[in-house]
């Protein structure tokens, strides 16, 4: 029997159990639909598709796989799951719940910003430093030792164009993957989280989430955290001129699939989107971490 | 493209070399800014590139899992290169994956210019770029073997398999790739033979007055300086200079008879390796 769950913005009608995210009522149609379901996936050869070392996109069906653990097909419709069973449950939902996801939701005309965000007062504030660099822990000291903020999202923020295509932010739901070190720094011994598999202490962590799309605000962006301790760093021109534009294009999850797909032209207009409507600045040490912990 | 690995231990005087290959490659930005090199600083342990390539959060995988995916994505990135010269960062030993594969490719598609820096020297400048005292910065130089406890958090680049310091210059010279050597010191005292010879390895055309040039351009001091002025994106953490003091023999006034003899043991197994292999 199926069960369905928030996901970016989307509803997953699946029959597979995703403990990370909130169940929905089947009935819930605000949202669109993306079925996931198990089946065998045969990658295909054909030279039809624009492939990449572990991919191959095509305008209407794509596939992902990663050798020895999962094999996916992708179409408007959903997403078809061929994993293997000697890995744990925890690993292949981890896995669907990113690239997979992304091309779904990109045949969906909907682009993520991979970034971590957090609600601040009646917007999005988003965090983007290089892979690795804090900006999961950076959201979650936000909602730790800030007034009121909520987790958005860790990995993946959808953002669809509203009215006067104002960008809106869409809560991820699915926590926030922390490692010992940075769980310790901010505190969640007691908050509830899930493992991720069995052979690493990286946990997903259930934090405060927020639970509707609110405008994007402003993005902050750094290359790692131990860089915007250093005060010398004032890097202004980086965010001059058309750089926002080219900030929203570079950091979309998934951008390689985007033409292939045939969406570039939906892309084109949704980075133009967040470059006038919101503001990307330069993380700055003391705006993040005002209050120590 | 030819993939050529800029191979060293940390603080050996890598990212000086990339500073005086862009000066080199570009005397019309020279100075160049080392904050914003027009050549790329792509290390081979950047996370970024891999995750933006396969599409997916490489925390998933145990350091293991990640390494093995690496070769694929390393002639990825050959294959795409657009610069005049695929030249890589790398402070990873020369080491084979589980299913036998070099983690860092085989020869003809990859070559390594190896640079060689006095161990003495390296635990003085490494400890300041580490954190740590001069003690635990000789005995992490000095532990064999790889270090198998990695999965414990992520950082912006994947783990290193740096081994000891002698293990990590042997992994390099014993490899099957084409190996260039050349001395930290001679790039100092020895400046344009030195990095004539690099030059011709990399099989960049450029006679000796350009390359004069670059060295000029790419002086210590100068690095020194636009770092006191402007910071420097590798420093290791706040008020820690990256560019400290670059003179060769310092670490014999700084480090205890102890921790002399201990790396003595390293270099030793070394310049027995260099003198057999006869690279030098």
């Amino acid at each position: 029997m199926n069960s369905c769950y928030y996901y970016c913005g989307f509803k997953l009608d699946t029959a597979l159990e995703f403990p990370e995210l909130r169940h929905l009522e089947s009935d819930e149609i605000e949202f669109r639909t993306i079925s996931i379901r198990t089946g065998k996936v045969s990658i295909p050869t054909s030279n039809e598709f624009y492939s990449g070392p572990n991919w191959a996109i095509g305008p209407n069906e794509s596939y992902w796989w990663l050798d020895g653990v999962l094999r996916s097909r992708i179409t408007l419709e959903g997403v078809t799951i061929d994993a293997s069973r000697r890995v744990s449950a925890g690993l292949v939902r981890a896995l669907i719940l990113e690239a997979p996801m992304i091309m779904a939701m990109q045949y969906h005309d909907a682009f993520c910003l991979a970034v971590s965000a957090v609600t601040e007062g009646n917007s999005v504030r988003a965090f983007r430093f290089l892979p690795g660099g804090g900006s999961s822990t950076a959201a979650g000291w936000q909602i730790r030792y800030g007034d009121n903020y909520t987790l958005v999202s860790d990995t993946l923020l959808m953002v669809s164009l509203g009215a006067q295509d104002q960008p809106l932010a869409w809560p991820q739901g699915s926590g926030l993957l922390l490692w010992p070190k940075s769980r310790s720094l901010l505190k969640l011994e007691d908050f509830p989280m899930l493992e991720v598999r069995s052979e690493l202490p990286l946990r997903r962590v259930m934090l405060p989430s927020a639970d509707r799309a609110l405008p994007l605000g402003k993005i902050e962006t750094a290359a790692m955290y131990r860089r915007i301790r250093q005060s010398l760093q004032e890097d202004t021109n980086l965010l001059k001129a058309r750089k926002p534009f080219r900030f929203a294009a570079l950091r979309t999850a998934g951008r390689l699939w985007i033409d292939p797909m045939g969406r570039s032209e939906e892309h084109f207009r949704w980075c133009l989107a967040i470059a006038k409507n919101s503001k990307i600045e330069k993380a700055s040490h003391d705006n993040l971490y005002s209050q120590e912990g | 493209m030819q993939t050529y690995w800029l191979a060293s231990y940390p603080k050996s005087g890598n990212t000086w070399f990339r500073i005086f290959l862009a000066n080199l490659l570009y005397p019309d930005r020279a100075p160049v800014d080392p904050n914003q090199l027009p050549i790329s600083n792509l290390i081979a342990s950047a996370r970024g590139p891999f995750e933006e390539i396969m599409g997916f959060n490489s925390s998933l995988l145990t350091s293991e899992e990640s390494a093995c995916l690496r070769p694929t994505l390393d002639r990825l990135i050959a294959d795409d290169w657009q610069g005049k010269i695929c030249l890589r960062k790398v402070h990873d030993a020369y080491t084979f994956l589980p299913n036998g594969q070099p983690l860092l490719g085989r020869p003809p598609g990859y070559k390594a210019l190896y640079i060689l820096r006095d161990p003495w020297d390296v635990a003085v400048s490494a400890a300041n770029h580490w954190g740590l005292s001069i003690e635990d910065t000789v005995d992490r130089m000095c532990r064999r073997g790889p270090n198998k406890n990695q999965d414990t958090n992520a950082t912006e680049q994947f783990p290193q398999q740096l081994l000891s310091w002698s293990e990590h210059v042997l992994s390099w010279l014993h490899s099957p790739l084409e190996v260039c050597l050349i001395r930290y010191e001679d790039m100092h005292i020895n400046a344009l033979a030195t990095f004539r010879k690099a030059v011709k390895f990399l099989s960049l055309q450029y006679d000796d007055r350009c390359i004069e040039q670059a060295i000029r351009a790419s002086e210590f001091k100068n690095l020194q300086k636009l770092e006191a002025e402007g910071g420097f994106i590798e420093s290791p953490r706040q008020g820690a200079k990256f560019f400290r003091k670059g003179i060769p023999g310092e670490g014999l006034t700084l480090l205890s008879t102890d921790e002399l003899e201990k790396l003595q043991d390293q270099r030793k197994i070394v310049n027995q390796a260099i003198l057999s292999i006869g690279v030098d």
